[in-house]
């Protein structure tokens, strides 16, 4: 289980499966470099080794990544839980 | 009494400097990238950084807003790195990362122009030591910028590789503005 404020990589993809439909992964030696929208994110870390999908990525990347790809921010939040304060701080008040 | 305005985002204005390499070591250049990027609160105690120009760049920490700067470099200066490996021509890629360049965060620029506007009308740059050590600029005479020069093997070979280590004084500022 995922430390509270990081999101394992693999709970990433699958909320990029079910949110960004047709988005694109580019693994680089850092990073992987996400496209979706005509937008790209080029900062959400790898990990060790090949991009393990075990590995814990820090929250802020997510919110940068959802923001940048203008990704549905409810979406988000349903796959990944730990998102729903950001999303819910993004609401007009 | 003058009114004071809380600020919880600051526009900030990065220069970073790195030497890169293109595909299969067929060139060398050092980069100097001047741009914005906006800090946020996150989480408890940290904060998050993310670029206006490029889009798509981001990095921060939960130790503070030093430690979130420095990991934002990070990740930039990776970017670089990551980008420059991908040309094997160099001035394909000075002219590609130029275009880059002015690829721009819409929703990150409207924060970026928001905090620039809250700062100048009074808001709380002292009351924040983590960021009050940075000097504060017009942020009118800083446009993102690029500088490519390109290293013969010597110069490459002499520079060091080590992140951090050839760096511009400032890497950082803190943007204002005068314009009414």
């Amino acid at each position: 289980m995922a430390t509270r404020g990081t999101v394992r990589l693999r709970t990433i993809f699958r909320m990029l499966d079910e949110c960004a439909e047709g988005h694109t992964r580019r693994l680089k030696q850092h990073h992987y470099w996400v496209s979706y929208g005509g937008r790209t994110f080029r900062t959400l870390p790898k990990g060790r080794g090949r991009g393990r999908l075990s590995t814990e990525i820090e929250l802020g990347h997510v919110m940068s990544l959802v923001r940048t790809l203008q990704v549905d921010p409810d979406c988000a939040a349903k796959v990944i839980r730990s998102l729903r304060q950001y999303v819910d701080s993004l609401r007009p008040r | 009494m003058e009114e004071t305005t809380e600020v919880s985002t600051y526009p900030l204005i990065y220069t970073f400097q790195a030497p890169v390499r293109g595909a299969g070591g067929r060139w060398s250049a050092l980069v100097e990238v001047t741009g914005r990027a906006v800090m946020r609160p996150y989480l408890d105690d940290g904060w998050w950084l993310s670029s206006v120009e490029p889009e798509g760049i981001s990095g921060g920490s939960r130790k503070g807003a030093e430690a979130a700067r420095n990991q934002f470099k990070r990740h930039f200066i990776l970017f670089l790195r990551e980008f420059a490996e991908d040309f094997e021509d160099f001035d394909e890629f000075r002219s590609e990362l130029a275009k880059l360049m002015r690829s721009t965060s819409r929703a990150d620029e409207d924060d970026w122009t928001e905090a620039v506007s809250t700062i100048r009308h009074g808001g709380g740059l002292s009351e924040n030591p983590e960021v009050a050590a940075l000097a504060v600029v017009d942020a009118d005479r800083y446009r993102p910028r690029i500088v490519v020069a390109r290293l013969d093997a010597r110069e490459a070979s002499a520079r060091k590789r080590r992140i951090g280590s050839d760096y511009p004084e400032h890497e950082f500022l803190v943007g204002t503005s005068h314009a009414a």
